[in-house]
């Protein structure tokens, strides 16, 4: 029993460290690779993480009209987050909190996080945060179903919602995974993961341009640690709907356990598959333009219809 | 002897509650009768919550007998655990709302009278109690009907304001059409059983045949629907609890409506026993329709307690969805299944107690300190009223169910059944209703964040917009220990469903003849080798664990770090309150992406004396409800027109009138003699 609570425990820090260290990584090699694309250098890929230690190591300034909810929400959205990311598994089948949660639990942790972040908008009484945080909240609630659709159509197929099990279920299938009903949700939830880390076409992690800006309009009175904070979150949320796309449709070379050699290229195989997603993202922020946000809607209208779809094949097939 | 004494302490319940209506009624003083009313009204409940729970978990029915007066015509208690569980909950908000009224009832010293208020509240609670325990159709009926009515009086407590009498007479058509059809539905039962105690319509009722059971099914939903407000029946939701007192819309949100759930379940499965999958998907559909219509009309609301009306909507819906997907199981034989959608619908039913409870106080407190609804006239009443505000805060995070508040619990649970209706029922179409149904379900709990976010945000952060946000200070301490309560239930009942699962056992083990197991988790074991569980706890404690750590650490790495304190950026110039995103500005995206569905659109007027130079611009934004429109005006334009063909007996005539009577009584004495 001990041993066991300590190998959990463990395991959640393993799995913590993961989450920090890797999240400013994968978003330094999207912006990398963007800059490649678009023929600049770009700066390093660990710019992110000297940014982050940077924002955490600063003087913060907030407004005088501001509660104390700005000073509490970065904490909250951050660990919301961490432990929503404690519930995804990595590079192995499970989770370090697998027996505690599934993806519901994810998704409405990832909602924790969004409902601090769009309230400590609104606490400055800034218009900036409240365009950003009405429009966040508005998106948030079509890409909710959108999202619960995507990952119905995996969790159709193991007759579960628990994370652990349907990775096993899809990984034991190998390549007999990919038929007609896995594509259709492929592009559903590739769509899903574009919305909810908040990339072009849906919103653009680069500017401050009132006109455009979602996210970072929530964070506009937000500086030093909090900013900090607020941002690696983001980052960590990214990288959580990656790992959750990596665990519904890409499981193959998941370790099934911790035997040395196979966890070893497991890891190898997870970065892999992290750094192929990052550079597939980067493509499509460089392909395409941001959509006008009334448009986002039926993006992610189209997803739920390929979910539907992707169900109907599952059903006839 | 545990029993015995059971009885009498239910029995002073009922005398509690009694003694309080007509004690508070007479009494003259307002600070007397405030405080006979609500002491009443507090023990009452708390003696309640005893019997509730000792038939919760002692495994025990309590039979009383009252009145018997002809065979079918009786006065008599019979408290299952489906009954207790009802109680329970009843009795708890009884407790709270209690300690609230308190202080929130001086608002109207020497203006209305206490008395009449305090009364109404302790005959409400007592008229409630009834519904959910008397064993005979005929009591049962005429409890609900005093409910109703005493419900309307509460609501128009407050006459003299513009818009109340309106409300209340909504209030009152509506609650009545819903009564006729309880009352057929339990006519015919007493019809075929010839009897009208509950025990017989248990035991007959399986030998009805099966168009009978049909018929007594949908005019129980349609019945019970109206007062749930399922949608399109909602429409006195949003009139009635904003007209009414915060602490009775507090009830009537928190336990009146659920008595509906009550009822269907009463006659759904203790009467008739469960019927086939159609009755489920109707119920299903019902419920999801008004889930999700229910909370997008609220979002368009700048009123907070017209949203919270919307938003009971909203859950009743989702509370439906659950009764509906275990009527759907128990047509297909999957008892553990059942289980678990009965147990999602009763933990939701008695979660949404405790918000919503939270909530309408929440709400009636800012009424209290600021005497506006209307959040476009409020702000920066978190440093103000600072307790209330985290209050209603968690009350808000729970309605949006968000761990670790008890609303994600009970959404877990609805998700869960409405997802094994897909994955373990074989016919195909139930295989994308599930999933269908959960989106819904996903996007409800969206927008209802959104709801929650314009409403707080708007109300309680940044600048205040009006004078009376401005003058707004913390409410008495009796308002905040009563919304304190059912807050911390919320908090208790998000992390230790073991609770919840202890007291719906012994309803599950009646009714399917199963039950979940688990404590501190929820655990579903199914016939695979898959089990769905949920440890709260451990994610709750994950989240404290790396709060407190990661705060610790980054205090040991970057050190306190200091904070200045500077206006907010506004391009330069300075922020002016009217400045600030309003409510209608912050709802606007999403109604106007969902647009046909709530009517959404502007008008612009330019007021100029030259071209290009306006003196002002106005701005309006109208919500057209268009469904409400598309359903009740064919109806009451037709009730109008039949109205106005019966009016032709109504000539004033005083020989016709005479002629009425003599034509009455002869046929009464031919049917007399018939039979």
């Amino acid at each position: 029993m001990l041993e066991q609570m300590i190998q959990m425990a463990g395991w959640i820090v393993l799995q913590t460290a993961i989450l920090l260290l890797l999240a400013p990584l994968v978003q330094g090699l999207i912006k990398k690779s963007k800059a490649r694309l678009q023929s600049r250098i770009g700066p390093s890929i660990l710019q992110p993480s000297y940014d982050i230690i940077k924002y955490l190591k600063k003087d913060a300034v907030i407004s005088d009209k501001a509660s104390w909810l700005t000073r509490v929400a970065p904490y909250i959205a951050f660990t919301a987050v961490i432990t929503a990311g404690l519930l995804v598994p990595t590079f192995i089948v499970n989770a370090p909190l697998g027996v505690a949660g599934d993806i519901i639990m994810v998704i409405y942790l990832l909602g924790l996080a969004r409902f601090f972040t769009a309230l400590a908008a609104l606490d400055a009484g800034s218009s900036f945060g409240g365009m950003g945080s009405s429009r966040e909240m508005a998106l948030g609630a079509i890409i909710e179903p959108a999202f619960l659709l995507a990952l119905f159509t995996v969790c159709l197929l193991s007759g579960t919602t628990k994370l652990g099990q349907i990775v096993q279920v899809m990984s034991g299938k190998e390549w007999a995974l990919i038929d007609p009903s896995y594509a259709l949700a492929f592009l559903a939830m590739f769509i899903v993961v574009i919305a909810e880390t908040g990339r072009i076409p849906v919103d653009n992690p680069d500017t401050h341009l009132e006109l455009t800006m979602i996210h970072e309009g929530m964070l506009l009175e937000y500086s030093g640690r909090y900013l900090g904070l607020m941002l690696w979150a983001a980052e960590i949320k990214q990288l959580i709907m990656l790992n959750l796309f990596i665990s519904a449709f890409l499981p193959w070379g998941m370790a099934l356990d911790w035997s040395s050699i196979g966890a070893g290229a497991a890891i190898f195989i997870y970065g892999l598959k992290l750094a192929l997603l990052g550079i597939l993202l980067a493509v499509i922020e460089t392909a395409y333009a941001k959509m006008r946000l009334y448009k986002v809607p039926k993006l992610l209208a189209a997803s739920m219809a390929l979910s539907v779809l992707a169900v109907i094949m599952r059903v006839v097939m | 002897m545990i029993e015995a004494s059971l009885d009498k302490v239910f029995i002073t319940t009922l005398s509690l509650f009694l003694f309080g209506t007509f004690a508070a009624a007479v009494s003259q003083k307002p600070r007397t009768a405030n405080l006979i009313a609500h002491t009443a009204s507090f023990l009452g409940g708390m003696t309640g919550a005893i019997t509730a729970l000792g038939v919760l978990l002692g495994q025990q029915t309590i039979f009383l007998s009252a009145w018997y007066i002809i065979a079918d015509i009786s006065l008599s208690f019979r408290i299952d655990a489906l009954s207790a569980f009802f109680l329970l909950i009843i009795c708890m908000l009884a407790v709270a709302v209690s300690i609230y009224s308190i202080g929130y009832v001086t608002e109207y010293y020497h203006k209305k009278n206490i008395g009449l208020l305090g009364g109404g509240l302790n005959l409400f609670l007592l008229s409630m109690v009834l519904v959910v325990t008397v064993d005979n159709g005929f009591a049962f009926l005429i409890a609900w009907e005093l409910m109703s009515l005493v419900s309307f009086f509460l609501v128009m407590y407050e006459h003299e304001r513009p818009g109340v009498r309106r409300a209340g007479y909504v209030y009152v058509v509506m609650t009545h059409i819903g009564t006729v059809f309880i009352t057929l539905s339990f006519l015919a039962l007493f019809l075929f059983t010839g009897s009208f105690s509950f025990t017989d319509f248990q035991a007959m009722s399986a030998q009805f045949p099966n168009w009978l059971k049909n018929l007594i099914f949908i005019m129980a939903l349609i019945g019970f629907g109206t007062k749930a407000g399922i949608v399109p029946l909602h429409v006195w939701l949003p009139r009635a609890h904003p007209a009414a007192p915060s602490h009775i819309s507090a009830l009537m949100s928190a336990v009146m409506i659920k008595t509906a759930a009550y009822g269907l379940l009463r006659v759904s499965f203790d009467f008739l026993g469960g019927g086939p999958v159609w009755w489920g998907a109707i119920v299903l559909a019902a419920g999801a329709l008004s889930a999700f219509i229910g909370i997008l009309f609220g979002l368009a609301e700048n009123d907070i307690k017209r949203f919270l009306a919307y938003s009971s909507a909203e859950n009743m819906g989702i509370i439906f969805m659950g009764i509906g997907a275990c009527l759907v199981f128990n047509a297909s034989q999957q008892s553990l299944l059942a289980a678990l959608a009965l147990t999602a619908a009763l933990y939701h039913i008695l979660n949404h107690a405790m918000f919503k409870g939270t909530l309408f106080m929440g709400a009636g407190a800012v009424l209290f300190a600021t005497h506006t609804r209307n959040i476009n006239e409020l702000g920066g009443l978190i440093k103000r009223m600072p307790y209330t505000a985290v209050l209603f805060l968690i009350g808000g995070l729970a309605l949006s169910a968000l761990p670790p508040f008890n609303g994600f619990i009970s959404e877990w649970a609805t998700f869960q059944s409405l997802l094994h209706l897909s994955f373990d029922i074989p016919n195909p179409w139930w295989k994308i209703s599930g999933g269908l149904a959960a989106a819904a379900l996903g996007i409800t709990g969206a927008f209802a964040a959104g709801g929650i976010i314009k409403h707080f945000g708007t109300a309680f952060l940044a600048m205040p917009r009006s004078e009376h946000a401005r003058g707004a200070s913390e409410v008495p301490a009796s308002m905040r220990a009563g919304m304190a309560i059912l807050a911390l239930f919320s908090l208790v009942l998000g992390v230790w469903p073991g609770f919840v699962l202890a007291i719906t056992k012994n309803i599950n083990e009646k009714m399917f003849h199963t039950h979940l197991s688990g404590d501190a988790i929820w655990y579903v074991p199914f016939a695979g080798q898959k089990t769905e569980t949920l440890f709260p706890g451990i994610v709750l404690l994950t989240l404290l664990g790396i709060l407190m750590l990661g705060a610790l650490l980054l205090r040991f790495w970057a050190g306190k770090g200091k904070v200045h304190i500077d206006e907010t950026w506004n391009c330069g110039t300075s922020l002016e309150s009217s400045m600030q995103y309003t409510g209608t500005a912050y709802s606007h995206p999403v109604l106007r992406i969902m647009q046909r569905l709530t009517g959404t659109h502007k008008k612009v007027k330019v007021y100029q004396q030259y071209a290009y130079y306006p003196r002002k611009i106005g701005y309006h934004l109208y919500n057209d409800h268009s469904i409400e429109d598309a359903a009740y005006k064919p109806v009451v334009a037709f009730t109008v027109k039949v109205s106005q063909v019966i009016r032709m007996i109504q000539n004033g005539n005083l020989q016709s009138y005479l002629a009425y009577m003599v034509i009455t009584l002869i046929m009464a004495l031919l049917w007399i003699r018939q039979v």
